[in-house]
């Protein structure tokens, strides 16, 4: 189906990739993994036509189309997702799909015009198959969402549905299961399966998420600095020892989180309500961070966990309810008086500065500081951070995305908090470096400041947390230690898969 | 019916010249569509004036031919720039197509056949109400189909996302060229249509001021919908003249509720949720 010959693709010095040949076969679905940095997303990006190769060809359906433009990679059957949602946000979701059919579809503006027979069969049959794809991603009753307003999870369905309206013969998935909590990853498998064995496609897939590599892909190819080091069956690549080294890592001895925090109340949130236009996405909410603990929030994807982080920083004012940061009430405060009192929240995609360095990015993180110890704790933060110290002259928007999270929580940090919001720090990062961010998660809370974390990746942030709640349509179903909840049925069940 | 006829034989230069200004806010609002800021319309809006005029004055062509002629050099002259123009993008885009006004109006300064600096005069009175409001009443139905069209998706695509809209396979510079050909003919056509009841053109009408006037009328008005440039420039002609009694502090309040409009309605006068916020008040 797909042939990749020696492909190389420099920037200036970096050898993205690096002479990489690779053949997807009709009708497979073959994963291609490998950590932050590794080149995937920019073998996609030249496969699709929106990079130009700097050697080597590319061949579909035995046809040469290496440095096609990437509308007619489209027209010809290749169609793909994007790891950055790139959504029509402003559009209806169903409108996004229909967008994805303009290839296939013939109408001319002068049919417009002329409201001919053309142009009226093909809007209502191209809605008819629209609704028929969002029904198939599960997206039914959703249509008239702007694609903005939807959840993570629904995003990326909504992406596979535009891409499966230009009715592509092989489909790119880039990091499908990004921002999915176990159960929805589970449904997202059944129908990667299901375009494979009913619509008959040829799925290529970037994932970090091992259960989901392992469970639906045929054959697996590993990328390593722009390099393909192994390629072949679930099995052999698992246990190939330079992938083991490179990617998947050994897991750390699980250590027993710290003893239970039983500090002071850091956070209080006592019965909050709040959401967007006329409908609440928090329904009464109320927990508590203690000094010396990791708190974790969990819950699928919509039940109003980023709304209560964006609530307790401030962004989005609570309805009813009360905040309080230690004895101060900062419930409908502003944003920046909340940084001030010592709240720092990393939100979810990070949201770095891009164009600034690494080093502005940093300072940029202490600006509501007055003291005079801001260069002590930059220097303390480039011994904790040694890659943002090699690395702290260079625009932030060119790491990658493991060295992004990284610099997004060290920036959180500059601040000096009294309390640290993580959102998702985990999303759409290699085993290898999620590993690193629960580290840096425990050794956050080692030196003294208590973590409240929002994850999808429910079995590690419980793993590493000690008390956690479990939020459900904006009110929290459960609470409890985070080693009891571990061991639930029904959060088991729900979460963890 | 005589109230309307006394109202237009009191008011006929200001009712076309609304007319004509919303025809123009169409034309920026349909670069506008596909993510394109154009500057450029004054001055292709003089293009297709001086066509026009001299068609009719010095030849003695009759109206519509003379029109379809100006949008015809106008649509020639946007795609002529909109080719190269097209791979810069946003604020870049914009001083290009600033620099073509500027580049208009010189030309139209010197050359012998547009009049220089005077300009040309003694246009035949061919333009009335009928001509002007038949010609917007026909670019409002064109709108109302471009939007509801393949076509109008793929400016609003390329307008959300650019690359996103290239892997959906819409060929993104086609479809801009397209909108620049449009916002070209439309502009052509306002330009003719003017300088037949206003019965001079002169290079003013390429001014910068013209280009950023024609820009305000879609802004104010609101780009969500064809209607919103509609109504910004009908609005923002019939302002200034309601206000006249006011002489000097009339710029000043103009000003003001330019001012307004942006901080407390950025979505335009026309944004629909703001009528459901005014229905739901009451």
């Amino acid at each position: 189906m797909l042939a990749v010959e020696r492909l190389s693709r420099h920037f200036g010095g970096l050898r993205a990739l690096e002479d990489v040949s690779l053949a997807v076969r009709d009708g497979e679905i073959l994963g291609l993994i490998g950590p932050n940095g590794a080149g995937k997303t920019t073998l996609f990006n030249v496969v699709t036509g929106f990079l130009r190769p700097t050697a080597g060809r590319v061949r579909f359906r035995g046809e040469e189309i290496t440095g096609w433009p990437a509308e007619r990679v489209t027209a010809r059957g290749i169609a793909r997702t994007f790891q950055n949602i790139r959504l029509f946000r402003e559009m209806p979701a169903v409108e996004n799909v229909v967008v994805g059919e303009h290839v296939r579809t013939r109408a001319t503006l002068l049919d417009a015009l002329a409201h001919t027979r053309t142009h009226r069969a093909e809007e209502s049959a191209g809605r008819e198959r629209a609704r028929a794809l969002l029904a198939l991603v599960g997206l039914a009753g959703r249509e008239t969402t702007p694609a903005g307003a939807l959840a993570y999870g629904d995003q990326r369905r909504l992406e596979i549905a535009r891409a499966l309206a230009t009715r592509p013969a092989l489909l790119l998935l880039d990091e499908p299961a990004a921002g999915m909590n176990a159960a929805e990853t589970e449904a997202l498998m059944a129908l990667i399966r299901r375009l494979r064995d009913s619509l008959g496609l040829t799925v290529l897939l970037i994932e970090h998420d091992m259960r989901l590599v392992m469970g639906v892909c045929d054959r697996v190819a590993v990328l390593n600095f722009g390099r393909k080091i192994a390629e072949g069956s679930r099995e052999e690549v698992r246990r190939d020892p330079a992938v083991i080294d490179a990617y998947l890592g050994r897991r750390a001895e699980r250590r027993a989180p710290a003893a239970q925090g039983a500090g002071d109340v850091v956070l209080a949130v006592e019965d909050l309500r709040a959401g967007y236009g006329r409908g609440d996405v928090l329904h009464g909410v109320s927990l508590e961070v203690r000094a010396g603990q990791i708190a974790t929030l969990i819950g699928a994807n919509g039940a109003g966990k980023s709304t209560l982080l964006r609530t307790i920083s401030g962004l989005l004012r609570p309805r009813t309810g009360q905040i309080r940061l230690g004895q101060v009430a900062i419930g409908g405060a502003a944003p920046d008086r909340i940084v001030g009192l010592g709240v720092a929240h990393v939100p979810e995609g990070r949201q770095i500065l891009a164009r600034l360095t690494v080093e502005e990015n940093l300072r940029a993180g202490a600006y509501a500081r007055r003291d005079r110890n801001i260069e002590h704790d930059l220097a303390a933060l480039g011994e904790r951070f040694p890659v943002l110290r090699e690395r702290r002259a260079q625009p932030a928007g060119t790491l990658s995305g493991g060295e992004q999270q990284m610099l997004a929580i060290a920036r959180g940090l500059m601040a000096r908090p009294r309390l640290l919001m993580l959102d998702e720090p985990s999303l759409g990062l290699a085993p290898q470096f999620v590993d690193r961010v629960f580290e840096v998660v425990l050794g956050v809370q080692a030196g003294g400041v208590p973590v409240l974390l929002v994850e999808q990746n429910a079995q590690r942030a419980l793993e590493t947390a000690h008390w956690g709640y479990v939020l459900e349509s904006g009110r929290i179903a459960t609470q409890g230690a985070a080693m009891r909840l571990l061991g639930d049925a029904a959060v088991q069940r729900a979460y963890l898969g | 019916m005589s109230a309307l006829a006394a109202l237009y034989a009191g008011y006929s230069s200001l009712i076309l010249l609304a007319g004509v200004a919303a025809l123009l806010a169409l034309s920026v609002y349909v670069t506008l569509m596909a993510g394109q800021l154009s500057l450029g319309n004054a001055a292709l809006a003089a293009i297709g004036g001086y066509t026009a005029a001299i068609l009719t004055r010095d030849h003695h062509v009759p109206l519509w031919p003379a029109v379809l002629a100006a949008a015809a050099v106008a649509t020639a002259a946007a795609v002529a720039i909109g080719i190269p123009a097209l791979r810069l993008r946003g604020i870049y885009l914009a001083l290009a197509t600033l620099a073509f006004g500027e580049v208009v109006r010189a030309a139209a300064l010197n050359l012998k056949i547009t009049g220089g600096a005077l300009g040309l005069i003694n246009i035949p009175p061919l333009a009335g109400f009928w001509q002007v409001y038949g010609a917007l009443a026909g670019a409002a139905l064109f709108f109302y189909r471009l939007e509801r069209s393949r076509v109008g998706r793929a400016f609003a695509a390329i307008r959300e996302d650019e690359a996103a809209a290239r892997a959906m396979g819409i060929k993104v510079t086609h479809y801009k060229v397209l909108a620049f050909a449009i916002a070209g003919g439309l502009a052509g056509v306002a330009g003719a249509l003017a300088a037949h009841f206003a019965y001079v053109i002169t290079p003013a009408q390429a001014s910068f001021t013209e280009a950023v006037n024609i820009l305000t009328f879609a802004v104010v008005g609101g780009t969500s919908t064809f209607v919103g440039p509609m109504a910004g420039g009908v609005l923002l002609t019939v302002l200034p003249e309601a206000l006249r009694g006011l002489r000097e502090e009339r710029l000043l309040l103009d000003g003001a509720i330019l001012m307004a409009v942006t901080i407390y309605c950025p979505n335009g006068i026309s944004d629909p949720r703001l009528w459901r916020w005014r229905r739901a008040r009451r």
